[in-house]
């Protein structure tokens, strides 16, 4: 690589620099200047870190932001470790929450920068070690089917309702009728769902005053008997091939049920 | 959203779960980078100080484009245009609970 090549990637490496770097004063009464860095946030957020002069020194912070968050997480302690750690790298201070460091004039270019790769680097690992929000599986194809024939026939139906089972824990009802206090629980078939079903339907069996129903998919064939079989000890099993036989008593709130 | 500033919030409507629109206020300086994958529509950077975030498949809220027109609204002002925008009707409301949904005493 020749000298001039490389004294133009310098001059883009600048240009660039240039482009993203601004300073701005937050207000004439405020005389914190915000300092818009070439670092960006996982969120794509640009690294924004704050400078003001105090008592012939510069402060500069971030105000929390590498970390907002992460502010009221419970489990927040693995996170708060790794920025302490990456601020002691950087020669910069993490007080409360803040990314800070105080610093004479002629190294406050220096700082800038440390504090704004600090922020950037500790907010991309708080990402990675948030637990993930449980993603709920999309509605299955039958269970949307199932709710539309049920309202079809003007039977007031709720989704996902809480209910809490005989150990405490608030299952999720995938059908509620409220007004028969009844659990349609539709089942495709596979054994994850199927034990899924189990457990859920065999904790709110012991909580008095619920009507259970496993409701079977046979849109494709019968279904397993292992699957009836075991569904049958925690709920009544129907099938959705014969729902004109049990959709009425299933508003009605019969007991009484065609095998 | 950060109390170190006077105008610093954002307001975000939640659908089962899931960010799915979300309008950002922030103290000048800003930018915020779209992805290199946005649809049409979205520029390369937004630099607005008020600009919304929208939902993308396989970019969740990571989009965003800029608001016109609210450079002097108040946080009372930026929330009704946010619910008037996601259709969004606040009022107090209350609702009964059930039998089983009282708490034990």
């Amino acid at each position: 690589m020749t000298t001039t090549t490389a004294n133009q990637i310098e001059e883009q490496i600048l240009g660039h620099l240039q482009e993203e770097v601004g300073c701005e004063l937050l207000s004439e009464q405020d005389g914190r200047i915000g300092c818009l860095t070439a670092l960006d946030y996982p969120n794509g957020d640009g690294v924004v870190v704050w400078v003001r002069q105090l008592d012939g020194k510069f402060e500069i912070t971030d105000y929390g932001e590498a970390l907002a968050d992460f502010a009221a997480h419970k489990e927040r302690e693995p996170v708060v470790d790794f920025a302490r750690m990456v601020c002691r790298g950087h020669g910069i201070d993490f007080i409360s929450g803040r990314l800070t460091v105080r610093c004479d004039w002629d190294r406050l270019g220096e700082f800038v920068w440390a504090l704004g790769s600090a922020a950037a680097q500790i907010s991309q690992a708080a990402g990675v070690m948030r637990p993930r929000r449980r993603q709920r599986e999309p509605e299955s194809e039958f269970v949307g089917e199932v709710d539309r024939t049920l309202r079809e026939r003007e039977l007031p139906v709720w989704r996902e309702h809480r209910l809490e089972g005989r150990s405490g824990h608030r299952h999720r009802a995938t059908i509620w009728i409220p007004a028969t206090h009844s659990v349609l629980e539709p089942v495709t078939g596979h054994w994850n769902q199927v034990t899924a079903t189990y457990a859920k339907l065999g904790d709110l069996m012991q909580a008095n005053g619920f009507r259970l129903y496993s409701l079977l998919d046979d849109r494709q064939g019968p279904p397993d008997e292992d699957v009836s079989g075991l569904l049958t000890q925690v709920s009544r099993v129907v099938q959705w091939s014969r729902r004109e036989e049990w959709v009425e008593s299933l508003a009605l709130g019969s007991s009484e049920l065609p095998e | 959203m950060n109390p170190n500033f006077a105008r610093s919030w954002f307001f975000k409507l939640i659908l089962r779960d899931e960010d799915v629109y979300r309008w950002d206020v922030a103290p000048p300086p800003k930018k915020h980078s779209n992805p290199p994958d946005r649809p049409e529509g979205f520029p390369g950077k937004v630099y607005d100080l008020e600009h919304e975030h929208v939902w993308v498949e396989g970019l969740d809220l990571k989009c965003a484009r800029s608001l016109e027109g609210f450079s002097l609204s108040d946080h009372r002002e930026m929330f009704v245009a946010f619910c008037a925008r996601t259709n969004v009707r606040f009022e107090p409301r209350y609702v009964a609970p059930q039998a089983f949904e009282q708490l034990e005493l």
